[in-house]
């Protein structure tokens, strides 16, 4: 097996080269354009909190960390303690699902649909009770009145960041 | 447009009762918040007494006379009697110095940009639009109250009801939780 046979000259890998580099070059670049934001958007994260709290009818204080809920609905709603059950944060990717469960026994289920400058649309699931579809701008939070459980009701709170552009 | 602004044209028929009861508490969820739109609503509050006062003031005697006096001597004679032409032209009356049948219809105009103008943010059923937060929403049958957050840092609020149905939401403040 001779080496002239097989491999093109000098002169020819040169004129080969050259043209296969720019290829190269242009289908990484279109590579990079076209799936670096598909490649970010997957890559990021909306940071989700949530907190499970129980308002009740028996007298008693408001938790000092349900006092922003508490703010929400004390014009709406009567009860006469307030107290903060379980806070979880959770960092989710587009389409990748988190929850928690409630005490009732009940599985809560949350996922990010798409991340925008309007907000996370967000997909919520409370077993065999609730399912909405929301688009919640930057920490504005949403508060679900859920289910009656012991002496009052259980009310789940989700605010979410988004990463920074 | 910011939550103000969405109220605006709700106060004037909260003032006048109009609303019904669940775009009533959405106001009066407003209120409990905003300095800016209870002082909006003393001064209609103000206004209507206003206007109440200047209607319940005792005519001039000699009102009717010269009145009757300024009009042609055919509808003067077939003019009701004093006291049943008062009782009606009463209400006639300009409420803000302006002629009663531009009060009438600056009065009509109010009500149609009431009619028309107001979105439907209270969603019993769900009518949602560019801006709303709850986007779709199945509660497998129970009947529910969404309350969209107005501004930066206000709450949406999704609240189940009870199977036994909607308590009380009349007044402010009385759905117990």
């Amino acid at each position: 097996m001779s080496g002239s046979e097989r491999l093109p000259s000098a002169r020819a890998r040169r004129r080969l080269k050259l043209p296969q580099t720019l290829a190269g070059r242009a289908v990484l670049c279109a590579g990079l354009v076209i799936g670096a934001p598909a490649l970010a958007q997957t890559a990021r994260t909306v940071a989700l909190e949530l907190t499970v709290s129980h308002a009740s009818q028996q007298p008693g204080p408001v938790d000092p960390e349900a006092a922003l809920l508490h703010e929400q609905l004390r014009n709406d709603f009567r009860y006469q303690s307030l107290r903060v059950i379980e806070r979880r944060r959770l960092d989710l990717r587009t389409g990748e699902v988190g929850g928690l469960d409630l005490p009732s026994g009940k599985r809560v289920r949350v996922r990010p649909l798409h991340m925008g400058a309007g907000g996370v649309l967000l997909a919520v699931d409370i077993e065999n009770t609730l399912h909405t579809d929301m688009r919640v701008p930057d920490r504005q939070p949403v508060v679900i009145g859920v289910d009656r459980y012991d002496d009052g009701k259980l009310i789940l709170t989700l605010e979410p960041t988004l990463p920074a552009e | 447009m910011n939550a103000c602004d969405r109220m605006g044209p709700l106060l004037d028929a909260y003032h006048d009762g109009e609303l019904g009861r669940l775009r009533s508490w959405t106001v009066r969820r407003h209120l409990g918040r905003c300095p800016a739109c209870r002082q909006e609503l003393a001064t209609l509050g103000e206004v209507g007494a206003w206007v109440r006062d200047a209607l319940e003031e005792p005519l001039a005697p000699d009102l009717w006379s010269e009145l009757r006096g300024r009009l042609p001597a055919r509808e003067a004679r077939s003019a009701p009697a004093p006291g049943e032409r008062l009782r009606w032209s009463l209400p006639a009356r300009s409420a803000f110095g302006l002629p009663a049948f531009g009060a009438a219809a600056v009065a009509a105009g109010l009500a149609l940009a009431v009619w028309v103008g107001v979105p439907d943010r209270f969603v019993p059923g769900l009518q949602t639009t560019a801006t709303s937060v709850v986007r779709s929403l199945n509660t497998h049958g129970r009947p529910v109250v969404v309350l969209e957050g107005a501004g930066a840092g206000e709450a949406t609020i999704i609240w189940l009801m009870d199977e036994e149905g909607v308590q009380g939401t009349e007044e402010i403040a009385s759905v117990w939780i």
